[in-house]
């Protein structure tokens, strides 16, 4: 034996829990015999191979205990059973932003994918038996409140931008080939609507939209243009 | 009953089964979760909380599976968590000094599992863990590493050192056999 061979073999030695081979023990004690800086190895692995030997029992477990353990187990306040873990919670604000998010495209999609319908005025999330009874209803009105936003947002749009499509449409396509029911009858006719409609003061974006929105319209007003800096002479 | 036989009990909802389940596990855990907390009202707070995870938990148990080291690994995960929350608050312990015992010689067998108990409760918790599992709970290496979630040599690996700590520990602290 070396003596890089000398603490692994003692590893041996205890992972045979006292049940090894003795030959093994002797070439330990004939090593440390013969070299002086295994010898305090070996010593401080005979104090702790004697140590393991007479650690104590450990005390009994509460009489009691198993009843315990069953309350529990029916309680719903034990485990962390309803508590949030704090890294969800840290995400919770990033996920309600982001089922918003999904909501107000749906809402969009649903109200261009169906020109000229009325959206109902309840949610149209349906119930789920399957998903959890809180998301659903927060998923329903998250959807809901989207819907009205969008409707008082942009049904004026829409409502202009959808008639000079069906025009054009009319121009250009049958209707009936389209499936189209349009009372529009030409293109000048529908520039002559749009026309009446901005001039009453309709825009794509109002009200609550434009509050909500309105960070995106990076362009300077155009009605209303700042006069440009004068020059320190007054030239 | 076995624990195969208990574990099949215990999925088909038979009523007794969860206590004879407790009772046949709790002296191994909560010998793991004292060595762990080295506080017995601790101990036995996540002894609990760890038999309640095992019992709900019990449908995502593979039965093939051995059913002693998926419990202890459960227990172990516990002690991780009350242990790191334990480091979050001040304690006792940073005011208890750890002074080497000036006596000549510590030889009685009461004071010397004592001493032991002291240094492995020193230990790293991950070197803690797997002595009590190897020395205490006589587990194999196998078992261990599914109980802990790690490889059987980063096992060896953790067990050879705690040894190493703990007899430079208690021959520090002037133990004697």
């Amino acid at each position: 034996m070396n003596c890089r061979d000398f603490e692994p073999t003692w590893n041996d030695w205890l992972d045979d829990r006292g049940a090894g081979d003795p030959e093994r023990a002797k070439s330990l004690e004939a090593h440390a015999a013969s070299c002086s800086r295994c010898l305090s190895v070996h010593a401080r692995y005979l104090l702790l191979s004697h140590a393991l030997r007479v650690v104590g029992p450990l005390p009994a477990v509460s009489e009691n205990f198993a009843d315990r353990v069953l309350a529990a187990r029916d309680s719903p306040e034990v485990v962390g059973i309803g508590r949030v873990d704090p890294r969800l919670r840290r995400y919770s604000a990033l996920a309600a932003a982001a089922v918003l998010l999904m909501a107000v495209s749906f809402g969009f999609r649903a109200w261009f994918a169906r020109p000229g319908q009325t959206l109902p005025d309840r949610a149209i999330v349906q119930k789920s038996s399957v998903s959890p009874a809180p998301l659903t209803e927060a998923l329903a009105v998250a959807t809901s409140t989207t819907l009205e936003l969008a409707r008082e947002a942009s049904a004026p749009a829409a409502r202009v931008g959808y008639q000079l499509a069906s025009a054009e449409l009319t121009e250009s396509t049958p209707s009936t080939t389209l499936g189209l029911s349009v009372d529009m009858t030409s293109a000048t006719d529908a520039l002559q609507r749009v026309g009446n409609r901005l001039n009453a003061g309709v825009r794509p974006l109002e009200g609550s939209a434009r509050r909500a929105f309105g960070f995106l319209l990076s362009s300077p007003r155009l009605d209303n243009p700042k006069p440009p800096p004068r020059s320190p002479q007054g030239a | 009953m076995d624990d195969r036989a208990l574990v099949d009990a215990l999925r088909a909802g038979d009523l007794h089964a969860p206590r004879l389940m407790i009772e046949r596990f709790q002296t191994i855990v909560f010998s793991l979760c004292l060595r762990m907390m080295s506080h017995r009202q601790d101990a036995e707070d996540v002894m609990q909380e760890s038999f309640v995870r095992a019992l709900r938990g019990l449908s995502g148990f593979d039965p093939e599976r051995p059913f002693r080291p998926w419990l202890l690994g459960i227990a172990a995960n516990r002690c991780r968590t009350a242990l790191a929350k334990r480091l979050r608050r001040p304690g006792l312990s940073d005011f208890v000094s750890d002074q080497v015992d000036q006596r000549p010689g510590l030889t009685d067998p009461d004071d010397i599992a004592g001493e032991i108990e002291r240094a492995v409760g020193r230990l790293r918790p991950e070197y803690r863990l797997v002595f009590t599992l190897f020395h205490e709970q006589s587990l194999g290496y196998e078992e261990i590493a599914e109980a802990v979630e790690r490889p059987v040599g980063t096992v060896k690996t953790w067990l050879h050192r705690a040894r190493a700590e703990l007899a430079e520990d208690l021959s520090r602290r002037g133990v004697r056999c």
